[in-house]
């Protein structure tokens, strides 16, 4: 078993989290966005879908280990978009009302965002929390007898 | 006995892990750079070496060598582990940054392993007075 398996694995939690705390930037930047590049209606939310891919096949060649197995790295196969309703928000006098007067507002709340950047910052936080383990233990090993 | 006359493998081991450092470093700073592919480097056995430059040993006293040993030349090679992103750059900063320190550590091993060897030459060259 390799030492730094583990490492390679925490450094793979530390990116996604990084991809979902793009996500949720993009998510509180448009919470209010009611116009979309393709000319359709209102943002919706992005999330992106976490996924467990065996540790073979995510490492270089130098990093390899044929003893090593059933361990699992994160990585993000794509970002989905959440399909949920927008907010109906009733202002005539906005550009982007509908006949009855009606806003699209995104399907963006922006409390529930605020909670998941919490979760993704401690998460990131618990990954170097890991990495910064590992370094000591290697370190200890390295003062055996010492 | 020979083995343990020479530092010759760690300082190829140590050489390695300085020159994968620098490779990383490369990766880490170019982590912005558009289209940039990370590189890692990998170590070759050069088997022609062993067998084209034995060491002949002319007295049956002689210590034994076998040429030498597990010779290693290093190559850059492109690492495609990752996933891209949006602008062609494939450089993880936690991922490089995770091998980074893991070559370091594995350095210092090396490191390591040389002062002890060098500390049991001195106490055997010292008549076993002196560490």
């Amino acid at each position: 078993m390799n030492l730094f398996t583990a490492m390679e694995v925490a450094a793979s939690g530390l990116s996604a989290e990084r991809v979902r705390m793009n996500s949720l930037a993009s998510n509180l930047a448009n919470a209010r966005t009611t116009r979309t590049q393709d000319g359709g209606g209102p943002y919706k939310r992005v999330d992106p879908v976490f996924q467990a891919v065996p540790i073979e096949k995510r490492l270089t060649e130098v990093q390899r280990d044929p003893a090593q197995g059933g361990v699992y790295m994160v990585e993000v196969p794509y970002i989905k978009q959440d399909q949920k309703e927008p907010q109906l928000i009733y202002d005539p006098q906005h550009p982007d009302a509908d006949a009855r007067g009606f806003v699209s507002l995104p399907n963006v709340n922006v409390v529930e965002e605020m909670v998941n950047l919490i979760t993704a910052s401690r998460s990131y936080e618990s990954g170097v929390t890991v990495m910064q383990t590992l370094k000591t233990m290697a370190q200890s090993a390295l003062n055996i007898g010492a | 006995m020979s083995d343990l006359l020479s530092v010759a493998p760690f300082h190829r081991s140590l050489d390695y892990h300085s020159n994968r450092h620098n490779v990383l470093a490369s990766n880490i700073a170019n982590v912005n750079t558009p289209g940039f592919r990370p590189k890692e480097l990998l170590r070759v056995e050069a088997e022609e070496l062993k067998t084209t430059l034995p060491l002949v040993r002319t007295e049956h006293e002689h210590f034994m060598a076998n040429g030498f040993g597990e010779v290693h030349t290093m190559t850059v090679v492109p690492d495609e582990s990752n996933i891209g992103g949006l602008d062609g750059n494939n450089v993880s900063l936690e991922r490089e940054m995770s091998k980074l320190e893991a070559n370091d550590l594995r350095f210092q091993g090396a490191a390591k392993l040389v002062t002890r060897h060098l500390g049991m030459l001195r106490y055997a060259a010292n008549d076993g007075t002196g560490g």
